[in-house]
């Protein structure tokens, strides 16, 4: 593959929306508005990289998804995905992507999986043993050795996700396009999805772009994140700059022998109180952790102590409030 | 081309055990046709077609295969609407195989393993009932074909009514106006020999009477010139079935495309 897997140049979407429905609307000619859904991005994702594509519903990162897979044509701009313009060369396109859109099935309800990932083999033109060979090697990493047998419609919604991997999989595509993977899913079954995911992917060399609501996805699959909103790009960061950049605080959470430790410093603040355990914000803005840090153990019998980053959600509301200011600052740097 | 071909086999084959795996739909299905095979049947028996040329027991295998036909593709345009609303259609596009042909592949196997069910019981429903099988064994091979490409033809037209969701949203109502006109000019209870002479003649052009008429007709006469003028009809009219499918599916697969779900 080539040095650059996905590139997207001011890629824009906007779509027409009648306004007049109902009985009026059979008679009346409906005055037509039109809405962008997405408005003029443009990034580039290097092979194997795994990158997060993060926003808001409704602000088009489903829509630019289905533009890099062919299945939408944009209004203006450019994108390539390994090598093929999507909207143009979709079939051939086909062979070189994997896609789950986590709330839709690939799988055939009543049928084995098996049976499923047969047929896929085939469409991308695998014969018997090189299928045989794959099949084998999935059900290995994702576990799903045991389900394979079973029909679809007799699987659990985590089970079936990772069934629904594999057949994304199966001809073995440079680029993974994901789609919400995680939605529906308790929190030890998201777990062991991700971990599929990060080990394929590493093994594999494979390229993730995915999107999701759920920041446990990005932080555990993802290595740099594209912050959408409103059509618009707002910032594209490696993960761990997009936290030193945007987290401005820290979690010092003490426990002490002191019931009610209080620390009188600028830029903290207590966050959340129980008995002989306190959790301070602190504003790095104005403190440094560790001088927190000295301050507390020269001042109390500390029996432990953590400090802890907030949470990514806490990051991305923050560059959702100031939206389009960060694109000015952006474009200014 | 020859991957295409291997694929679409493959949807086929999927289809059919998908369609095998659904036992309960079978047998509702069987025993939803067997209702008015019988019917019509006692109906015949009581009051016979006198001086129309046709007997009480070849109409009743006429109804037999009419009906096996009529049945064997079930609600094909329901799928296709259910791909274009619930937006699987998307996820289909992104395969390297048309989402139309392999629809149409996939529902064929279905449809081929319904029809085998259906004919099979119809035709042994039908023997008992009457006594007598209507045609020499050896023309057979030639009924079963006019009868699948009878569900085929049918099956085609109902996926390009499935594809006008992306127009319409709801494409039932023009199901219904075309499956009420098969009834009709396809001759489902009767055969159009039995219909006014000019009805029976815009009938016998109309691709209704390629689906049921012309098949089902064998019955009363399987000689060779009947044979090869039935499959030359339906030939003919398949022919026109697929260009309206890819002109239909093609024209809503750009519009997808250009405007979304």
């Amino acid at each position: 593959m080539s040095e650059v897997a996905i590139v997207v140049e001011n890629l824009a979407k906007s779509f027409r929306t009648r306004s007049a429905g109902g009985l009026k609307g059979l008679f009346a000619r409906s005055a037509t508005t039109e809405v962008a859904a997405v408005r003029g991005i443009s990034f580039q994702i290097r092979p194997g990289e795994r990158v997060a594509f993060i926003g808001p519903n409704g602000a088009g990162k489903s829509t630019t998804l289905k533009m890099l897979t062919g299945i939408l044509t944009p209004s203006s701009g450019h994108a390539e995905v390994a090598g093929f313009v999507p909207w143009i060369e979709r079939q051939k396109l086909a062979q070189r992507i994997g896609i789950l859109f986590g709330q839709r099935s690939q799988l055939w309800y009543r049928l084995p999986v098996r049976d499923s990932l047969r047929l896929i083999a085939r469409i991308y033109g695998l014969d018997r043993d090189r299928a045989e060979a794959r099949l084998s090697k999935l059900a290995s990493t994702l576990a799903i050795g045991d389900l394979v047998e079973r029909p679809v419609a007799q699987l659990s919604l985590g089970q079936r996700l990772r069934c629904e991997i594999a057949a994304a999989l199966m001809h073995a595509p440079p680029i993974l396009l994901l789609d919400e993977p995680t939605i529906g899913l308790d929190v030890s079954a998201k777990a062991s999805l991700r971990d599929h995911l990060i080990e394929l992917s590493t093994e594999e060399g494979t390229t993730i772009l995915l999107t999701s609501h759920d920041t446990g996805d990005i932080e555990r699959i993802c290595e740099r994140a594209l912050v959408i909103d409103k059509g618009l790009l707002l910032l594209d960061r490696p993960l761990a700059a997009l936290r030193a950049q945007h987290l401005r605080h820290r979690l010092v959470t003490l426990m002490t022998e002191e019931e009610r430790p209080a620390l009188d410093l600028p830029g903290v603040a207590v966050a959340a109180h129980e008995p002989h355990r306190t959790s301070f914000a602190v504003d790095l803005d104005l403190i440094q952790v560790e001088r927190v840090v000295a301050t507390a153990l020269e001042r109390f019998s500390v029996k432990d102590l953590a400090i802890e980053n907030p949470p990514l959600d806490d990051v991305i509301r923050d560059i959702y409030r100031r939206g389009e200011a960060i694109v000015r600052q952006e474009v200014a740097a | 081309m020859s991957n295409t071909f291997h694929a679409l086999a493959a949807f086929a084959r999927l289809g059919w055990r998908e369609t095998a795996s659904d036992r309960f739909g079978l047998l509702a299905r069987v025993i939803l046709y067997s209702l008015p095979v019988l019917i019509y049947s006692a109906i015949w028996q009581a009051t016979p077609l006198a001086g129309s040329g046709v007997s009480a027991e070849e109409a009743t295998w006429y109804v037999m295969a009419t009906e096996a036909i009529i049945f064997a593709p079930g609600y094909v345009f329901r799928e296709v609407e259910e791909d274009i609303r619930t937006g699987a259609i998307e996820a289909a596009l992104t395969r390297p195989v048309d989402y139309a042909l392999a629809r149409i592949a996939e529902e064929t196997g279905g449809t081929l393993l319904r029809l085998a069910v259906l004919g099979t019981y119809g035709g042994v429903l039908a023997w008992f009932a009457t006594g007598m099988v209507p045609f020499a064994w050896s023309a057979l091979p030639a009924v079963w074909t006019a009868a699948g490409f009878g569900a085929l033809l049918a099956l085609l037209v109902q996926v390009a009514i499935g594809f006008l969701t992306v127009w319409v949203g709801n494409p039932a109502p023009a199901y219904w106006i075309w499956q009420k006109l098969v009834f009709v000019l396809g001759g489902l209870f009767l055969p159009l020999t039995l219909y006014p002479a000019w009805l029976a003649d815009i009938g016998r052009l109309t691709p209704c009477a390629a689906i049921l008429f012309h098949p089902a007709s064998l019955v009363f006469d399987a000689s060779p010139a009947a044979i090869v003028h039935v499959l030359s009809w339906q030939v003919l009219w398949l022919a026109a079935a697929a260009v309206l499918v890819a002109a239909v599916a093609g024209a809503a697969t750009r519009r997808l495309v250009r405007e979304g779900i």
